[in-house]
């Protein structure tokens, strides 16, 4: 899985005015994609929770050419954690493009989410973090779909600093 | 009986039509568009969106979208703006 890329795994649902609690919200793992333009998610996933589609916007996909594809109002809920390392979920309404099945992925993360958070990628560790810059909530992941967990990035970072001071000690 | 994904898809073709003459009134609106006529008109997509669902149902098969000059077609992703060259296979 670490080969795909930077993931993120997050529960997609219907659009509500307030909180219910019989409210279904399906996992989702959408891949961080800052080339694309839009969000997406697999259709059949969207049409499990009961959405219908709004409009149809112009989307050129593998084919090359422009299809018509259906955008869905969508309620994303994301798992942050604030600078103490507790945990929260993020909630927003947003349109998700509805695409057929994407080879081990629910779809893609796309700049309308990305352009409204600053995304690090460290390569070397395989991790990545999305920060909210307007109140510095973070969200850390690994690359891969076990390593899920959130934490905070003071954490993580410690962790690593620690992890290269024992190594010096051993050389 | 159509479905809500048939029913948009035939709505849009309306939507996309009447287009021009709505860019004369409603430019910059969100619009509930059914039956090829405008049903409300609103500031936001999530006004525009609730009204639609309470005149409707999620299901009825309205278009909810913004009046604006149509956009050329957006990219799933940077990667789909290429095509792998064609070569031939090497291998054993």
């Amino acid at each position: 899985m670490r080969d795909i890329g930077p993931m993120v795994r997050l529960r997609v649902g219907a659009p509500r005015l307030e909180p219910h609690p019989s409210e279904q919200l399906l996992d989702a793992n959408l891949l961080v994609d800052t080339g694309a333009q839009r969000t997406c998610v697999r259709e059949d996933l969207l049409q499990q929770l009961g959405l219908a589609p709004v409009r149809g916007d112009l989307i050129v996909g593998v084919s090359g050419k422009p299809e018509s594809c259906l955008v869905y109002r969508a309620c994303i809920e994301v798992g942050m954690a604030d600078e103490r390392g507790d945990r929260f979920a993020a909630r927003f309404v947003a349109d998700v493009i509805g695409v057929q099945a994407i080879q081990y992925i629910d779809g893609l993360l796309g700049r309308d989410f990305l352009s409204n958070v600053n995304l690090s990628y460290r390569g070397p560790d395989g991790m990545f973090e999305l920060i909210d810059p307007r109140s510095a909530i973070t969200q850390s992941h690994r690359q891969s779909f076990a390593a899920g967990p959130i934490s905070s990035t003071n954490t993580r970072r410690k962790a690593a600093e620690a992890s290269r001071k024992k190594n010096r000690r051993k050389k | 009986m159509p479905t809500a994904r048939e029913m948009v898809f035939t709505e849009m073709v309306r939507f996309r039509a009447a287009l021009p003459v709505l860019l004369e009134t409603l430019a910059g609106k969100w619009v509930v568009f059914k039956d090829g006529q405008v049903v409300s008109a609103h500031d936001d997509e999530d006004a525009a969106y609730w009204a639609g669902v309470q005149a409707f149902g999620t299901h009825g098969g309205q278009v909810v979208a913004r009046v604006e000059p149509e956009r050329p077609p957006q990219p799933l992703s940077a990667g789909m703006l290429f095509r792998p060259s064609s070569m031939p296979f090497v291998g054993t």
